[in-house]
């Protein structure tokens, strides 16, 4: 480490030399002239970063000067050391300089020349410790990047890293940005850093910025400054208690929309898993123990389309999920069919055989999926759409993959819901379903009827496969955890209502969330089923009843 | 009717001669020519587990041919008997019994989680037989019926959480310990929670939290982790103890919510390679997990494992991914071989003796170490590591023992 050290200290000496030399040759640049780095010095600094955790901050300053610095080379030189430890590339050595893992082999960690020796050692993991030092410092010279999204984000981080980061360099930043937000996250990050100073007024105009950005972290930070200082005059007392106050306020408001949001986005996936079903089991009086299958198989659908567009069209492939509705839709109904034309049909009116029989072709459809998929999870790139998610408020964050199955929950319901009430389709339907014998008298086709609802079922079924591709994880075997909660659904909402299952999966949704935050999933779990009982004993034939032939 | 009668009735005299009367030292003088010898590989492929415990079956199956390619153990070849329990705890106790009684195996090797184990426990201890166990566990456990091959967590849990106290770790100091709830988990965390006492961690700083198997809505679970971490009192981390589908489930979740392991590390204690299949880890680079073996090592022995698993997956067509190793498959291997090696040793199959035969013996662990039977209790004494997620759902080792470690089965920290 002393040598490390006195090292770095030689090459000063020789860097101020070569300044001058630099600010010689272009003595109107703005910002403060850098001239390359020594390849010595560079590569004290890797060994430094190798060795050294205490002066991890030092060095990481200097490398983001360096990118930020006015050299060409030098800016090549740092990102290529950021993104070589950010990507586990960099090897230190016991012998020899450090040197970068590249694809091709090694290159030198210095001057980035090829290295000839082989080098069997290897990467450096960075300790956690590094890891978010590295990122901070990643930031910063993204502050200088020119995309604006980059900074955006960059900032974003400089304000959540407030303490490690360099306050000059981030000054420097904020004196050349031009998009308000990045001016606005970047001047929050300086705030924070504000409430450590020691003049009363600058504290109480951090306090002041600190309330307009509320959040849990500007919560803590606020609450530990009042226990830090006990003594604080009046001015400050007030505006930290109005802050603190403001920000206890806004945080309620985001925690009562979360919860909300989150009840909303498990009705929905409930909606969606039980929307099939209910027409099925609802309507038709099948106990399709199968649904859960069908749900599996639409997810697999799924990932055929996946696979299919990562090989043949890669530049559609974030619309799979778009492309799946209709194909996951026509497979499953399908299959459907075919199920209901060998099995169901021979079993109307013999619910206990139905039941086995459905079980039966439900193992036989794991079995099936099993062979020719495998029994691990099946891997799905979330489209880039749907990553993610916003911060609405404070405390109250949203992702666009529950956003996604929330409204595909609803357009789906919709559209079935037009299809049973409006179209001759669904009067068809429902004719069969209520009364059988005089829909018959009157020259229905009642077999071909009973099928197509079956097929539109399961259909259902592989719509909601599709969902949970962007929100479970999809393996054969996914869909017996889903067949039970469906079941609910159905039973509580009144089999044959639609209106009573979308009742019934919103009720159920929003209570299981409202109780997980304070009691925790198992007890969530076990209030749901409870409120069903209760339900279902004053009102067996559920909430929304409706009469059907059975 | 009665004809067939006679037969079964004769049949099974001949089975019950063979199986009851015939001394163990008729088959230990003359091991060769008696037909295959038989092990019993407990794993369910289906149900929520199957991701896991197929690979472990698999890699067996190839172990095993591997035996047999050598010649067999002691000139008998060596069968595995595949059953699937399909991940239903009560199945791994019913089937562990069939597999004793009606196949007639020399030993099992099966289960990943506790439950499973706890079921099979009767089993073998009333049939006097030997499970094999690969996973790591909660401890607190020690029958002479079962083997234990993967580290205890006061050899391997307490160990990471310490480092991640460490200022190189990040000075961990508040815990949010989530779990599936069942024996492992709850265990662990009583474990861990009597460790972090002795550490002067106040009550307030940890948070503990459970959620069904198979949960996969864990929406308001990750905001609470957020909000938990925004609190005051220090960094914090997440210990999980979720396993099988939640943990895809969990990872989906975090990354949508945007934690990141540089702000809130998650220490996975059952998260393999395996359960990152299927997610873009990028976003997850950093994440921590602690097992005896990631396959990012590179020992000689390792990289014939590796290579060996790649070629069987690819000559049998198997789903799994070739390229793909994790420390209970390597466990599992390990444990094959040392039955062989101690059967060889006893010049016997039979349990007891293949257990004498064990205690002290010492094994090829690709881990890079020389992994040792314990002379006392039939744990394995294993090196431990903590692996950091990387980009290409794997781990890279971001710390590992220097030498194999001392099981401690039965855990101070647990009172009562």
């Amino acid at each position: 480490m002393a040598s490390v050290s006195v090292r770095l200290q030689g090459h000063g000496l020789w860097r101020r030399w070569l300044r001058h030399v630099w600010l010689l040759s272009l003595c109107c640049h703005l910002l403060p002239a850098q001239a390359a780095l020594p390849t010595d010095e560079r590569r004290a600094l890797v060994v430094a970063l190798c060795t050294q955790p205490a002066a991890y901050r030092a060095t990481l300053d200097r490398v983001v000067q360096a990118v930020v610095g006015s050299s060409a080379e030098d800016a090549a030189w740092g990102q290529a050391l950021l993104k070589g430890l950010a990507d586990v590339a960099l090897v230190c050595r016991e012998q020899g300089g450090p040197v970068f893992k590249r694809a091709d082999g090694h290159v030198d960690a210095a001057t980035l020349q090829a290295v000839s020796e082989a080098v069997d050692e290897l990467p450096m993991v960075p300790s956690l410790v590094l890891a978010r030092l590295l990122k901070t410092s990643q930031a910063e010279a993204e502050l200088f990047s020119p995309d604006v999204g980059t900074r955006r984000a960059a900032a974003q981080r400089i304000s959540q890293a407030y303490a490690q980061i360099n306050e000059p360099l981030v000054r420097q930043a904020l004196a050349k940005a031009s998009d308000p937000e990045v001016v606005a996250t970047l001047e929050l990050a300086l705030a924070k850093r504000q409430l450590a100073s020691d003049q009363a007024p600058d504290r109480i105009d951090a306090i002041r910025a600190l309330t307009k950005a509320p959040s849990e972290a500007t919560r803590t930070l606020l609450s530990n400054h009042q226990e830090a200082n006990p003594a604080m005059d009046g001015l400050e007392h007030e505006a930290l208690v109005q802050a603190l106050k403001s920000i206890d306020r806004a945080l309620k408001l985001g925690q009562i929309g979360s919860i909300a949001f989150s009840g909303l986005s498990y009705a929905g996936v409930l909606l969606i898993t039980a929307l099939g079903l209910s027409i099925v089991f609802g309507l038709l009086g099948v106990i399709n123990l199968a649904h859960g299958e069908f749900i599996m198989l639409g997810a697999y659908a799924t990932f055929v389309v996946e696979k299919w567009l990562q090989a043949y069209a890669p530049g559609w492939f974030d619309a799979y999920v778009f492309l799946a509705i209709p194909f996951a839709f026509v497979v499953c109904g399908l299959i459907g069919i075919v199920l209901e034309m060998t099995v169901i049909r021979h079993l109307y009116k013999r619910p206990l055989e139905t039941l086995l029989a459905t079980w039966a072709v439900s193992i036989a459809l794991i079995k099936l999926v099993q062979i020719v998929f495998g029994s691990q999870n099946v891997e799905f790139i979330t489209p880039s759409f749907l990553q993610g998610g916003v911060q609405v408020s404070a405390g109250f964050f949203i992702t666009w993959n529950r956003v996604f199955a929330i409204a595909l929950a609803l357009a789906i319901f919709g559209a079935t819901y037009g299809l049973i009430r409006h179209t001759r389709f669904g009067l068809l339907i429902r004719a069969t379903t209520q009364r059988r014998d005089t829909a018959r008298a009157l020259g229905l086709p009642a077999p071909t009827i009973d099928r197509l609802a079956f097929g539109l079922g399961s259909g259902l079924a592989g719509l909601a496969g599709v969902v949970l591709t962007q929100i479970a994880s999809v393996n054969p075997s996914m869909g017996t955890s889903f067949v039970v909660d469906a079941f609910m659904v159905v039973v509580l909402g009144g089999a044959g209502s639609l209106v009573g299952t979308a009742v019934s999966s919103l009720m159920l949704g929003e209570v299981n969330q409202l109780i997980e935050p304070f009691y925790g999933a198992v007890a969530a779990k076990v209030a749901v089923l409870l409120l069903i009982v209760l339900i279902i004993q004053r009102r067996p034939q559920g909430l929304f009843a409706l009469k059907t032939r059975s | 009717m009665k004809r067939r009668n006679f037969l079964s009735a004769v049949g099974s005299g001949v089975v019950a001669a063979s199986a009851g009367s015939l001394p163990q030292g008729v088959l230990a003088a003359a091991p060769a020519g008696n037909g295959p010898v038989k092990l019993g590989l407990l794993f369910s492929q289906s149900g929520a587990m199957a991701n896991n415990e197929s690979l472990l079956k698999d890699i067996s199956l190839m172990t095993i041919d591997q035996l047999n390619a050598k010649g067999g153990v002691m000139g008998r070849k060596v069968e595995g008997v595949v059953v699937d329990p399909a991940s239903d705890w009560p199945m791994y106790a019913q089937m562990s019994k069939q597999l004793i009684l009606s196949d007639k195996v020399s030993a099992l090797f099966g289960c990943w989680t506790s439950v499973s184990r706890k079921s099979v426990l009767p089993v073998v201890e009333a049939n006097d037989s030997l499970l094999f166990y690969p996973l790591h566990f909660e401890g607190e456990e020690q029958s002479k019926n079962v083997v234990y091959l993967n580290s205890p967590p006061s050899s391997s849990v307490l160990p990471a959480v310490e480092y991640l106290m460490t200022p190189q770790g990040g000075e961990a100091k508040r815990f949010f310990m989530l779990g599936s709830d069942y024996v492992w988990p709850r265990t662990i965390n009583k474990m861990l929670k009597g460790y972090l006492k002795t550490k002067g961690v106040p009550d307030s700083a940890i948070r503990e939290q459970y959620v069904p198997f198979s949960h996969s809505n864990f929406q308001s679970i990750v905001r609470e982790i957020k909000a938990f971490a925004a609190q005051p009192g220090g960094q914090a981390i997440v210990v999980l103890t979720v396993v099988g589908d939640s943990i895809p489930a969990l990872f989906k979740e975090a990354i949508n919510q945007g934690i990141r392991a540089t702000d809130i590390p998650i220490l996975g204690l059952d998260v393999v390679d395996s359960d990152l299949e299927g997610l873009d880890t990028t976003p997850l680079v950093g994440h921590l997990s602690c097992w005896c073996y990631f396959q990012n090592i590179d020992t000689p022995a390792n990289r014939q494992l590796k290579t060996d698993w790649a070629n069987y997956v690819k000559a049998k067509q198997l789903k799994h991914r070739p390229d793909m190793v994790i420390d209970p498959m390597v466990s599992t291997v390990m444990g094959i071989q040392l039955w062989a090696q101690a059967a060889t040793k006893a010049k016997s199959f039979e349990p007891a003796a293949v257990r004498k035969a064990m205690a002290g013996m010492t094994v090829v662990d690709p881990a890079g170490y020389t992994a040792r039977m314990d002379a006392s209790n039939q744990y394995l004494w294993r090196g431990t590591m903590i692996g950091s997620i990387n980009a290409k759902q794997g781990f890279d080792i971001l710390w590992k023992s220097k030498d194999i470690v001392k099981p401690v089965p039965y855990s101070p920290f647990i009172k009562g």
